[in-house]
């Protein structure tokens, strides 16, 4: 295991350069540059923008100076927000963002798998077609229609919250669960498909063959079942739930990161979208990583050496 | 061994959720917003700065207009220049020399007195083309202005000086009558040296180094999340001041900001979506302005079939923009027929021309002796837009217009939104649609888009003729033969040669709530926080 995680963690630097690099590339040969604007700028104006944010020089060597800066752990200034860096706003936003994830993640795997075991325990009743039933719908409507839908019932019509805002724990539930809910249908599918399938099994017959309890059989020896599919799932999850977050955070105005994503993007705010990449693909490295390293927790029979 | 890791693990991911929320201070309700005389509004957007050299849009404006005070203010009805640190102000040398005479109660809410000297640094700062600030143009009406920006002058030669501390001596380049509106705007507001230059970079986002000498200072500010405006007490006129605070929620979704508004969480927002407009105006606080800007499609004239007048001229006279702005837009807005807004006349001594209407007639003719009757013959065009649901149901329409009127087909092109600034700027498209919304209230500020030497026209256009005009207008110090001049101008943009469309006059769709008083509509949009009040 040990010589395992010193691979990858040796390999993650290595995976981030090469992201940095072809984003930084990719990005610079979109149309369109961060001073264009409706309200056009005479060229002089320009000319001193682009020599102010280094944005005259060959693009090698904006390359090579963006890398020497990282390295310093400088992300760049922002050219839309122009007195804040890219690290002060993602400092200043990463909190929400993170809470908001983090919340909805949790909700959904402690939700999910309670709703997924009971069904495969209950197979074929009418509780396991009605959960699976509302998971099917849960998983294909858009966050976005969630969320909406929320503020107009429980904040326009019954007055219980906030339209919108993040100003305390109260300002969270509408959009965490909200956020929530596809995942939760399908953490409730995986763990219900993977219980099931772990359930008929020789060893759980030999369990219960011992006199196990049955809350005994099924979690210590059934949940691993259950839970690997799950773990799987968490990995792109973690990725899919950022992205839902960015919808989430402007419906319901929570002043985080995941709009920076795609409005840096928009604005060509160069600086600003590569700290974005930088700071996720980070995150996503690692979520996976953990989620390597769970396997080997959860499932003796995986080895990593 | 496994449990006491898992439990670890689970404390460790919750103790990062709750601990790392990152909340923002609680909003107060709107009894205790009237209560506390507090008002929450929301432009949407975040501002790029709260630096009056550097911002752009719309928010910063506002905050800034709160936050400095400059020469003179914008007066909230009719938009003229009132005596803001200026008292008053004398006029010499054929309208070309601006004396103002700065009043001595005038200090920084860090108790400095505000002089003279405070603005020419200011103004030279602002135009260093090493602080690089996009609307340094609009001081490019001060003699010397353009060369330093452009780096082929000293700042020695701009023309600002300060005899004294409560005089500043101004020179223009031309007669500039609305020189005294002009210096209301943000740009040519002042700030404070020490603290500028003490940290360069972060003053103008830091409450705890906040230095400015208007009716409120910044006492917070959470990006993405708002700013919080307090009353500022050493402002000379602070007795005048009602607010004690002002919060600008930032936004980017207007739905959102709709919704709080309905809720009660907002007493003012200044842009309604097109979706809910119908809803939006049955609510009270409702209500519909005449805005200082022109929605209009450009042609790029270098290219065939929009190299000629006919064809251009054919189009418009094509279109019935009384039913684009009816059926359409539905938020008020009036159909233009000049390229300057009508309204102008109402505030200033220009009254804009009656330029082309509708007339489907006409517009088959001149199709035809263009060489495509009835649209026979008619090339592959495109109408370039960014993308938008709004811009899309217009352009359908027009679209629609002309297949029914001329029989020609053009097809649509949405693109993102700096792409479509990227082939307009390049001239890589044949019509496109535009908007230009203007910053000070003359005529100027529309028409001297498209003369030859500009790099905002976008279109290819050049006429020696207009740029005679423009030029001499810009020269003439008498308000009679200006707007002549200006008028000439218009006729050739308009209704000879028409290198642009004007479709409609913008109107500012907001809802303001009945308990704030004080408001008045203007074509400009600009409220100066100091005459609002919160009331029953």
């Amino acid at each position: 295991m040990g010589r395992y995680l010193v691979r990858r963690l040796i390999g993650i630097p290595i995976v981030l350069l090469i992201l940095v690099t072809i984003s930084f590339f990719m990005m610079r040969s979109a149309k369109g540059g961060p001073f264009l604007g409706e309200k056009d700028i005479p060229d002089e104006v320009r000319a001193n923008l682009e020599a102010y944010y280094g944005l005259d020089k060959p693009l090698p060597i904006q390359y090579l100076t963006y890398l020497a800066n990282l390295a310093r752990g400088d992300l760049g200034p922002s050219t839309k927000y122009q007195n804040l860096t890219v690290n002060e706003i993602i400092r200043a936003k990463f909190a929400p963002s993170m809470a908001l994830g983090l919340t909805s993640l949790v909700l959904a795997v402690v939700f999910g798998m309670a709703a997924g075991i009971l069904a495969a325990l209950k197979q074929n009743s009418f509780f396991d077609y009605a959960s699976m039933a509302v998971a099917m719908f849960g998983m294909s409507l858009p966050t976005f229609v969630v969320g909406s839908t929320f503020v107009l019932f429980f904040a326009l019509h019954l007055g219980w919250f906030n339209v919108a805002g993040w100003t305390g724990p109260k300002d969270m539930v509408l959009p965490c669960v909200a956020l929530s809910l596809p995942f939760m249908a399908r953490i409730a599918r995986l763990a219900r498909a993977g219980l099931l399938e772990v359930v008929h099994q020789d060893y759980i017959k030999t369990a219960r063959a011992k006199g196990l309890p049955e809350r005994t059989i099924i979690l210590r020896h059934a949940l691993r079942g259950a839970v690997l599919p799950v773990v799987t799932y968490l990995g792109p999850a973690t990725a899919f739930i950022m992205g839902g977050s960015l919808v989430m955070e402007q419906i319901f105005n929570i002043p985080g990161l995941g709009q920076e994503f795609v409005k840096s993007a928009f604005n060509r705010d160069y600086s600003l979208a590569m700290g974005m990449v930088l700071f996720y693909g980070t995150i996503l490295v690692f979520a996976n990583l953990v989620v390597d390293v769970l396997y080997g927790f959860i499932d003796p029979r995986i080895q990593y050496d | 061994m496994r449990h006491p890791f898992l439990i670890l693990s689970c404390l460790a991911l919750l103790s990062a959720i709750f601990l790392g929320c990152g909340f923002g201070d609680e909003e107060r309700s709107e009894e205790a917003r009237i209560e506390k005389s507090i008002l929450a509004y929301s432009d949407g957007e975040e501002a790029e700065s709260l630096d009056p050299a550097k911002t752009r849009g719309v928010t910063g404006h506002r905050l800034i207009l709160g936050l400095f005070e400059g020469l003179t203010w914008p007066d909230p009805v009719d938009l003229k220049a009132k005596p803001g640190v200026a008292e008053s102000w004398d006029v010499s040398n054929g309208g070309k020399t601006y004396t103002f005479h700065l009043r001595k109660n005038a200090i920084w809410s860090n108790g400095d007195p505000v002089t003279a000297e405070d603005f020419r640094w200011s103004w030279i700062r602002a135009l260093d083309p090493k602080t690089a600030a996009e609307y340094a143009w609009i001081m490019y009406y001060v003699k010397g202005a353009q060369a330093f920006n452009k780096g082929q002058g000293p700042a020695e030669g701009v023309g600002v000086s300060a005899p004294d501390d409560h005089t500043l001596v101004v020179e223009l380049e031309n007669a500039t009558p609305f020189f005294p509106d002009l210096v209301s705007f943000g740009f040519y507001m002042p700030v404070h040296r020490k603290t500028v230059e003490a940290n360069p970079k972060k003053w103008a986002a830091s409450p705890e180094l906040w230095v400015s000498n208007g009716p409120f200072v910044l006492s917070d500010f959470r990006t993405g999340d708002k700013y919080v405006l307090t009353k500022n007490e050493r402002w000379w006129n602070a007795e005048t001041v009602s607010l004690n605070e002002i919060h600008s929620i930032i936004s980017s979704d207007h739905m959102t900001l709709y919704n709080k508004y309905k809720n009660g969480e907002l007493d003012w927002v200044t842009s309604v979506p097109v979706a809910v407009i119908d809803e939006a105006k049955t609510l009270p606080g409702y209500r519909d302005d005449e805005y200082l800007g022109t929605y209009y499609y450009r042609f790029n004239v270098t290219k065939k079939p929009f190299d000629d007048p006919r064809v251009r001229m054919a189009l418009n006279l094509a279109i019935d923009k009384k039913t684009i702005c009816e059926k359409v837009t539905r938020g008020g807005q009036v159909p233009a027929t000049s390229f300057v807004p009508a309204s102008m006349g109402k505030y200033t001594y220009y009254d804009p021309i009656d330029g082309l209407g509708h007339d489907p007639e006409r517009a088959r003719k001149l199709l035809a002796d263009a060489g495509y009757p009835g649209g026979e013959g008619w090339p592959a065009t495109e109408l370039l837009y960014n993308t938008s649901e709004s811009h899309k149901k217009v352009a359908e329409a027009i679209v629609d217009m002309w297949e029914k009127t001329l029989g020609i087909r053009i097809s649509l092109a949405n693109k993102e939104w700096k792409v479509y600034l990227a082939e307009v700027h390049d001239l890589k498209f044949q019509v496109a649609r535009a908007g230009w919304i203007g910053d000070f209230v003359d005529p100027d500020n529309f028409l001297a888009l498209f003369t030859s030497e500009s790099d905002m026209s976008d279109t290819g256009w050049k006429n020696a003729e207009f740029d005679r005009l423009i030029l001499a207008a810009q020269r003439e110090a008498d308000p009679e033969k200006r707007a002549e001049l200006y008028r000439k101008a218009e006729t050739i943009l308009v209704v000879e040669d028409m290198p642009v469309l004007p479709i409609y006059y913008y109107v500012s769709n907001q809802l303001v709530a009945p308990h704030i008083k004080g408001f008045h509509g203007n074509l400009q949009n600009r409220h100066p926080f100091q005459f609002l009040s919160v009331g029953e």
